[in-house]
C-alpha cells in the first residue's frame, strides 16, 4: 500500500504538475473571459436573446455616438487615475520608507493599520465615508463644520456634482496603500545596509540622496510591481463613486468611471455587447499604460 | 515524500504526549460543560412593583387621564369598592337586540348559556349601535365590570370595544379594550413539507361565548379596570374596529391573590408526588395571539429533534413578548396531589434583568409568587422552577385529570418605569419645542442665549428629571441580577447628561443633539429603553411537572453536541430545499423572489389547495440577474413571481415573456387590480406581467407635535404644505419628501408625483420623444426644485423613520416600509402618529385634488420559453385570485406575526387584509391614484435626465427651463437610438409610432373586453 503511494508521489513529482494548477486557473478565469469579452464586443447581445454579430459597430458607436463616454467617463477616469495612481504610489512609498525606520513590532502593527483600508475597500469602506460625508446635519463632517460655524446649512457632498469627484479621490487615496506598499516595505527592508555605508563614504550627505541613489535603485522590482498595481487598480476602480453617491449613474455623471459605464450598459440597459466593447477598450488602456510605466521604471537589460 | 517517514519521525514519547494533551483538552471541555450551572433558582420579588402607583409620573400626551392617573385619584379620595354584584340582562340593556326572531346570528344566540327567556336576547355592537345601560346602585363607588361577548371578526385583528360613562371616556385606555379570543392550530399534527421539515400549522380562532372582566390587554395593570360609578350613570359600550355580540353585563367582586401560605392552608396537607412529566412547549392547546410561533432549536437534548430535518420545538422569544400574550397547556395528571413546576427557558433580551409571566393553573393565579414570575437573562437554555422567597421551589396542587397551565406575558413590573419614561420624553419634547421656538431652531454655539430668563424653571426641571431617573433606577434593582445592570445603563447616562445640561442651561440650544434630537440624545436613550421594557421576551422549550428528583440537563453534553453539529454540517450539503438548480421538466417550475418563510407557506398552500393537474415546484430565486441569464441558457423557469416591476417589460420587449392579454380569462382576473398598477407591464398592445405586491406613498404625521404647534389640518395640497413650512421651520422642524432619501439618482418613485399631479406626461404621443418640457411638467419640476431652493426642505435625509421618531421631521411622505416600522418598532409612538393621503394639486376643472403617486413593487410573469402556457396562466391567476391572496396574507400573519404584512396588489384581497381599518382606508383611497411610469425603450434616460435636471437646478442654480431643455435633448437622442434596437427607427428615421401606455389605455382595454 505504502509502496503504491510512493509510486504515485513519484509520478506527481514532476514540474508540469506544479505548473498545472496555475495554468488551469489562468485559462479558466483569465483567458476564457478575455476571449469571451472580445468576441462579445463584436456582437449585439441583450443578455436575454442570443448574440448577433454586428462587426465593429459597437466600437464605432462608442467613439462617435456615446457623448457621456467622451464627455464624462473618459475624462473622469483619466483624471481619477492620474491623480490617485501617482499620488497613491508616492504615498505608499513614503509610508513604507518611514515604517522601515521603526523597530519590528511597531512596524508590523502600523503596517497592518495602513494596509487594512485597502482590504476593506469598496462598499464596506464607502459605508463609513458615506456617514462622514452624509448630507444631513448629522453627517460627521457637516456636523463639525456647522459646529465651528463655517457653514450655515449642510453641504451636499455626495449629491453635488462639484464635490463628488474630489471626495472619490480623497477616499481612494486613503485606501491606496495596498499590496504595492507591502512589496515596497519588503523591498526597503531588504536593501543591503552596507550599500548605505559605502554611499556615505562615497559622499552622499542626507537621507534624500540616500533614497534617490541607494534605496530606489536597489529595490527596482518592487517599485515596478507597486507602479503596475497602482495603475491597474485605479483604472479598475469603479465601485467607489457609485457606493458614495448611492446610484449608478452618479448625479450628472460627475463620478462616472469606465467600470461604472460598463456596468450601466451591461446590466442597466441590456447592452452586453456594447459593454464588452468598452471593457476591451479598458483592457487596452490598462495594458498601454502599464507598458508606459514599465518603460519609465523597468530594467533596461 | 514518504508518508511512513513522517509518521516514524515522531518518537514514541512525543506521540504519547500528543495523545495525553488531546485527551486532557477534551476532558477539560467536558468538565467545564458539566459544571456550568444548569438551572437558575433565584427568586425576584415583583410584588412590590406591580401594584405600586405611588411614584408614577404621568404622561399627559393623550389629553385624557390615563388609568394610572385615575388610580391615583381613587387613592387620594379613598373611593371604596362597592361590593355590588348584579347581572344586567337584555331587559335592562338597550342596543341593537338580537332575538330568536332575528334573521342573523342565531347560532350564537342558541349557544349562549345564559339565554333562557325567549324575549331575552343578545346585542350586536356595530358602528351604528352602542350597547348601554344605567347603573343601578345608590353609592358612588368603584366597580369591576364583566362582559359576555362573542367575537365575530375572523382575521388577525383584535376585536376592541370602548367603554364610556355618560358619553365620556373615564380614562384613556378605556377607548381600546381588547376582547381576547383563543387561537388553536387547524391541524393537530405538524405536517412535513416536501423536504421533510416540519411546518407550523395555520391557526384559527375559537369562536364562542366568553367572558372578560374588563382589563388592560397589555397587562400593565395586574388588576382589572375599576370604574367609578354613581347611581343612574349611563354605561355604554361602543364599536371600535369590529362587530361583536354582547351578552349579559355584570358587576363582580374579585378576591385578592392569596399568599403561598394561605394557599397551602386551604388545601389538604400532603407530600410532593414523586414523578417527572415533560411537556413540550409545542403541545399547547390554545394561545391568545396567532403571532406566537414555534421555531427550531438545534440541540439534541430537546424533546423534538432530528439531526437532518427541522423540528419545531421552542416558542420563539421575539413572537412572545407583548403583554397579555398567553399560551395554555393541557396536562394530564395521573394522581391528585402536590407537584413542582419547572421550565426549560431562555430570556435573551433584557440583559441582567428579568421578564415576567403570570402563571395560571386552571385559569387562576394560585398564589402571589406565581403572579409576574421572573425569568432572568440567560443566553443558554436553563431550567428554572417556580420558586418563592429563600429560593425554595413551591408546590402547586393539581387534581387528577386534565389541568390547564397558562403562561401570560406581563409588563406590570415595568409599568412605573414605562410611565416615568413616557412622562420624561414628553416633558423633554415639550421643553425642546419651546426652546426651539425661542431660538427659531438656531443652534449656534457661540451665540448667547438667555434660557434662564425665558425659561426660569428649565434648570430645576432638568435636575428634577435626573432625580426621577435615579429613583427609577433604584426601584428596578430588585428585579435585576446585578447591582449595576447593563440594560439600565441608558438611565445612568441619561441622568448624568441631564445634570450636566442643567449646569450649562444657557448653552442648551446648541446641545439639542444631547437633549432631544438625534440618536444619542437623552430623549432617544429613554425611548430605546422604553421599547425594551415593552418586550417581555421569553423562550421555552418544555416545562416539567415533577417531584424531588433532579431535572434533565437543559443542553446535551459537549461530545454529543459536537458530533451532531458535524453530522448536520455534512448533511447540509445533501438537503437543500427550494434550490433553483433542481428543476424537473415535467413540473411547473416557479421561481419566487421572496424570503424562505414566504415560499414555505406558498408551497404548502399550493400542495393543499391548487386544483391544477400539473405539480407546481417553487424555488427561491437566487438573484434577478440570474433570471435574465437563465433565459439564454435555456434554464429559465415557467413562471417568475415577485420580480421587480421593471423586469417584465425588459423581457417583453425582447420576446422573452408571454402576453397575458392573449389568455381568455385575462380581463376577468385583472378586475381585482388598480389599472395604474399595470402601466409598467405594458409593451405595445400586450400586458406582460401581473402586479404581485403594491406599494403606497402616503403622508405620515405626528399627532402630538401637530397639536402642540396648532396645525389642525393635515396639508392636502402642495400649497398647504408650503403654507405650514414657515411654522414648522420656526421651530427648527421640517417636512420630508421622498426626493431627499435618494442621494444619487432621483428615481421615478420620487419625481413622478410632481409630473403627473400637474397634468404632465413623460412622452409625446408617438413615443419618440419626451414631453417633460411642456408647461405643466415644467411647473411640477419647478416646484420639485423650489421645495429645496426656496422653501428649504432638507436636501438629504438618511432615515425619515428615525427623524420622525425624534420629532425633527414630524410630517412627511413615506411608504409601506415606514408603516411597518412605525407599527411594529416604534412602541413609544403608539397612538401618536397618523396617516393621510399623499399631498396633491388642486384641479380647478374637476374640483378635486390630483394625488397621483407611484405604487410599483413586485410583479409576476410567464416566460416565453415555457412548455406549459395554459397551466402557467392557470396557476398565476389562481395565485393572484382574491381568496388565495387573502388566505396567504392571513396564514403569513398568523404564522409569523403582524409584521409579516402582505401588501397584495389584488385590491380586494388587500381590503380584507390585517391592516387596521383606519390605515387601510387611507391606502385604498390612495390606490385610486396609483400610477407608475409608462415604459418605452429609453425610459431610463428620461428618469436620469429628470434627476439631472433637478441636480442642475438645485446645485448649479441653472434656470429650470434651460435645465429641462438639456434633459429633453439628451433623452430624445437616447430614445431614438434605443428605438432602433426594436425596429421603430432606423438611422434616426421613425418607421412606426410607439404606443405609450397610460392609465386610460388600460382602462379602455378592460372595458372593451368586458
Amino acid at each position: 500500500m505504502l509502496k503504491l503511494m510512493d509510486r504515485l508521489f513519484d509520478r506527481m513529482n514532476r514540474p508540469a504538475w506544479f505548473v498545472f494548477p496555475y495554468w488551469f486557473m489562468f485559462f479558466v478565469f483569465i483567458v476564457v473571459p478575455v476571449v469571451a469579452a472580445v468576441v462579445l464586443s463584436f456582437t449585439f447581445f441583450n443578455s436575454i436573446q442570443l448574440p448577433q454579430f454586428i462587426g465593429i459597430r459597437n466600437y464605432v458607436e462608442l467613439i462617435t455616438l456615446d457623448i457621456v463616454f467622451m464627455r464624462n467617463v473618459l475624462p473622469n477616469t483619466l483624471r481619477f487615475a492620474f491623480i490617485v495612481g501617482p499620488v497613491g504610489y508616492a504615498l505608499s512609498f513614503m509610508v513604507a520608507w518611514m515604517l522601515s525606520h521603526l523597530p519590528k513590532t511597531p512596524r508590523t502593527i502600523l503596517a497592518i493599520i495602513f494596509y487594512s483600508p485597502s482590504l476593506t475597500a469598496g462598499i464596506a469602506m464607502a459605508a463609513m465615508w458615506r456617514i462622514i460625508f452624509s448630507g444631513d446635519a448629522q453627517g460627521y463632517l457637516n456636523a463639525i463644520l456647522l459646529d465651528w460655524g463655517l457653514i450655515i446649512e449642510p453641504i451636499q457632498f455626495l449629491q453635488s456634482p462639484d464635490m463628488l469627484m474630489t471626495i472619490m479621490i480623497v477616499v481612494s487615496l486613503w485606501s491606496s496603500i495596498g499590496v504595492g506598499f507591502l512589496a515596497m516595505l519588503a523591498g526597503i527592508l531588504n536593501v543591503d545596509r552596507t550599500l548605505y555605508e559605502a554611499a556615505y563614504i562615497d559622499g552622499i550627505k542626507n537621507w534624500f540622496q540616500e533614497i534617490i541613489y541607494v534605496t530606489i535603485p536597489a529595490m527596482k522590482p518592487q517599485m515596478i510591481f507597486g507602479a503596475v498595481m497602482a495603475v491597474v487598480g485605479t483604472f479598475q476602480a469603479g465601485a467607489i463613486g457609485v457606493a458614495l453617491s448611492g446610484s449608478n449613474p452618479t448625479p450628472n455623471n460627475a463620478g462616472q468611471l469606465i467600470v461604472n459605464h460598463i456596468e450601466d450598459f451591461g446590466f442597466g440597459r441590456f447592452s452586453m455587447g456594447y459593454a464588452a466593447a468598452i471593457s476591451v477598450i479598458l483592457l487596452l488602456l490598462v495594458y498601454a499604460i502599464s507598458k508606459v510605466t514599465w518603460k519609465f521604471l523597468g530594467e533596461k537589460d | 515524500m514518504k508518508i511512513n517517514t513522517f509518521l516514524s519521525s515522531k518518537t514514541f514519547k512525543s506521540k504519547t504526549i500528543w495523545v495525553i494533551v488531546f485527551v486532557l483538552g477534551i476532558s477539560l471541555l467536558a468538565i467545564i460543560d458539566a459544571v456550568t450551572p444548569s438551572s437558575i433558582q433565584t427568586y425576584f420579588d415583583t410584588q412590590s412593583l406591580i401594584r405600586n402607583y405611588q411614584y408614577s409620573a404621568l404622561p399627559s400626551v393623550y389629553g385624557i387621564p390615563t388609568y394610572t392617573e385615575q388610580q391615583k385619584i381613587y387613592q387620594a379620595f379613598d373611593y371604596p369598592f362597592s361590593g355590588y354584584t348584579d347581572t344586567y340582562t337584555a331587559s335592562s340593556i338597550t342596543g341593537n337586540k338580537i332575538t330568536s326572531q332575528s334573521s342573523l346570528y342565531q347560532d350564537a344566540l342558541v349557544s349562549y348559556d345564559s339565554f333562557t327567556d325567549l324575549n331575552d336576547g343578545i346585542f350586536l355592537l356595530d358602528q351604528a349601535n352602542d350597547v348601554s345601560f344605567n347603573f343601578d346602585f345608590p353609592y358612588r363607588s368603584l366597580n369591576y365590570i364583566s362582559v359576555d361577548y362573542y367575537v365575530l371578526e375572523e382575521g388577525v385583528e383584535d376585536t376592541k370595544i370602548s367603554l364610556l360613562i355618560n358619553h365620556q371616556l373615564p380614562f384613556y385606555e378605556s377607548q381600546n379594550i381588547v376582547l381576547p379570543v383563543d387561537w388553536q392550530f387547524t391541524q393537530e399534527t405538524f405536517a412535513l413539507d416536501r423536504y421533510e421539515n416540519e411546518l407550523q400549522p395555520a391557526s384559527s380562532k375559537l369562536f364562542g361565548w366568553r367572558n372578560i372582566v374588563l382589563k388592560d390587554h397589555r397587562q400593565l395593570h395586574p388588576d382589572p379596570y375599576a370604574y367609578l360609578l354613581s347611581e343612574d350613570d349611563e354605561v355604554s359600550l361602543q364599536f371600535v374596529n369590529a362587530k361583536v355580540l354582547i351578552g349579559n353585563i355584570s358587576f363582580v367582586e374579585l378576591d385578592a391573590v392569596p399568599t403561598y401560605n394561605d394557599y397551602l392552608a386551604t388545601l389538604p396537607s400532603a407530600n410532593v408526588e414523586d414523578t417527572l412529566q415533560l411537556v413540550s412547549a409545542r403541545s399547547f392547546s390554545t394561545r391568545s395571539d396567532s403571532s406566537i410561533r414555534l421555531r427550531t432549536e438545534q440541540d439534541p437534548s430537546n424533546m423534538y429533534y432530528d439531526t437532518q430535518f427541522l423540528r419545531l420545538n421552542t416558542i420563539f422569544g421575539d413572537s412572545w413578548e407583548k403583554g397579555g400574550q398567553s399560551i395554555t397547556y393541557p396536562i394530564d395528571i395521573p394522581k391528585t396531589g402536590f407537584y413542582h413546576l419547572s421550565f426549560k427557558y431562555r430570556q435573551y433580551l433584557l440583559n441582567e434583568m428579568t421578564t415576567h409571566r403570570n402563571i395560571y393553573i386552571n385559569g387562576e393565579i394560585p398564589f402571589k409568587e406565581a403572579e409576574a414570575f421572573s425569568f432572568p437573562h440567560t443566553m443558554q437554555f436553563k431550567n428554572r422552577s417556580l420558586v418563592g422567597q429563600n429560593n425554595q421551589p413551591l408546590k402547586v396542587y393539581l387534581e387528577q385529570g386534565t389541568n390547564y397551565i397558562t403562561l401570560e406575558a406581563t409588563h406590570a413590573p415595568y409599568r412605573q418605569a414605562i410611565e416615568t419614561i413616557q412622562f420624561l420624553m414628553n416633558q423633554i419634547q415639550a421643553l425642546s419645542l419651546a426652546i426651539k421656538r425661542y431660538t427659531a431652531g438656531g443652534s449656534d454655539l457661540y451665540r448667547d442665549w438667555d434660557i434662564e430668563t425665558f425659561f426660569p424653571t428649565a434648570k430645576d426641571d432638568l435636575l428634577m428629571w435626573a432625580a426621577m431617573i435615579d429613583t427609577l433606577y433604584e426601584s428596578l434593582l430588585p428585579i435585576s441580577t446585578s447591582r449595576n445592570p447593563s440594560q439600565l445603563a441608558n438611565l445612568r447616562v441619561g441622568a448624568n447628561r441631564l445634570k450636566s445640561l442643567s449646569g450649562q442651561i444657557n448653552k442648551l440650544p446648541s446641545l439639542m443633539v444631547q437633549f432631544s434630537d438625534g440618536d444619542s440624545s437623552v430623549n432617544q436613550m429613554l425611548g430605546s429603553l422604553l421599547q425594551q421594557f415593552f418586550r417581555a421576551s421569553l423562550e421555552i422549550e418544555r416545562f416539567m411537572i415533577h417531584g424531588q428528583q433532579s431535572l434533565p440537563r437543559p443542553s446535551a453534553n459537549f461530545l454529543v453536541t459536537s458530533y451532531e453539529g458535524g453530522a448536520r454540517l455534512i448533511l447540509s450539503f445533501i438537503n437543500n430545499p427550494y434550490s433553483a438548480s433542481a428543476m424537473k421538466e415535467e413540473d411547473l417550475n416557479v421561481w419566487v423572489n421572496h424570503p424562505r418563510q414566504y415560499i414555505e407557506i406558498m408551497q404548502a398552500l399550493i400542495d393543499q389547495f391548487y386544483p391544477g393537474d400539473r405539480r407546481v415546484t417553487l424555488s427561491q430565486m437566487p438573484d434577478e440577474n440570474k433570471l435574465i441569464l437563465s433565459n439564454i441558457s435555456g434554464q429559465s423557469p415557467d413562471v417568475a413571481i415577485g420580480v421587480n416591476h421593471w423586469i417584465p417589460y425588459e423581457f417583453a420587449a425582447r420576446d422573452a415573456a408571454l402576453d397575458l392579454r392573449s389568455f381568455d380569462s385575462f380581463t376577468e382576473v385583472v378586475q381585482d387590480f388598480s389599472p395604474g398598477a399595470f402601466i409598467p407591464y405594458v409593451f405595445e398592445e400586450g400586458v406582460y406581467g401581473l402586479p404581485g405586491t403594491q406599494n403606497f406613498w402616503v403622508t405620515y404625521y405626528r399627532k402630538d407635535i401637530m397639536n402642540s404647534l396648532g396645525i389642525e389640518q393635515v396639508p392636502q395640497t402642495w400649497d398647504e404644505v408650503i403654507g405650514i413650512l414657515p411654522l414648522l421651520q420656526s421651530y427648527g422642524l421640517n417636512y420630508f419628501v421622498p426626493l431627499s432619501q435618494y442621494s444619487g439618482l432621483k428615481p421615478f418613485v420620487a419625481t413622478l408625483p410632481f409630473i403627473y399631479q400637474f397634468g404632465g406626461q413623460l412622452y409625446g404621443d408617438d413615443g419618440m420623444s419626451t414631453a417633460i418640457n411642456d408647461e405643466k411638467t415644467l411647473e411640477g419640476i419647478t416646484l420639485m426644485a423650489e421645495l429645496f431652493t426656496l422653501y428649504n426642505i432638507p436636501k438629504f435625509v438618511a432615515s425619515f423613520y428615525n427623524n420622525f421618531r425624534y420629532g425633527t421631521l414630524p410630517i412627511g411622505i413615506g411608504d409601506l416600509g415606514t408603516y411597518l416600522l412605525l407599527s411594529s418598532a416604534a412602541t413609544e409612538l403608539d397612538g401618536l402618529w397618523g396617516m393621510d393621503l399623499h399631498p396633491g394639486v388642486y384641479n380647478e376643472q374637476t374640483q378635486t385634488i390630483d394625488r397621483d403617486a407611484a405604487s410599483g413593487a413586485q410583479g409576476s410573469m410567464i416566460l416565453a420559453d415555457t412548455n406549459h402556457r395554459e397551466e402557467s396562466w392557470d396557476f398565476l391567476s389562481w395565485w393572484m385570485s382574491e381568496e388565495i391572496q387573502v388566505m396567504f396574507g392571513e396564514i403569513l400573519q398568523t404564522t409569523y406575526g403582524k409584521t409579516y404584512f402582505w401588501n397584495s396588489a389584488n385590491v380586494n384581497a388587500f381590503a380584507r387584509s390585517g391592516m387596521p381599518q383606519e390605515y387601510k382606508n387611507v391606502v385604498l383611497a390612495q390606490w385610486e391614484y396609483a400610477t407608475e411610469a409608462s415604459r418605452i425603450p429609453g425610459t431610463y434616460m428620461v428618469e436620469r435626465e429628470i434627476s439631472n435636471a433637478w441636480t442642475n437646478i438645485v446645485f448649479n442654480g441653472i434656470n429650470p427651463r434651460q435645465a429641462i431643455d438639456e434633459a429633453v435633448r439628451i433623452s430624445n437622442r437616447e430614445i431614438i437610438y434605443k428605438m432602433a434596437e426594436f425596429g421603430y427607427t432606423d438611422r434616426g428615421v421613425i418607421l412606426k409610432p410607439y404606443i405609450v401606455p397610460t392609465k386610460e389605455t388600460i382602462q379602455r382595454w378592460l372595458v372593451a373586453h368586458a
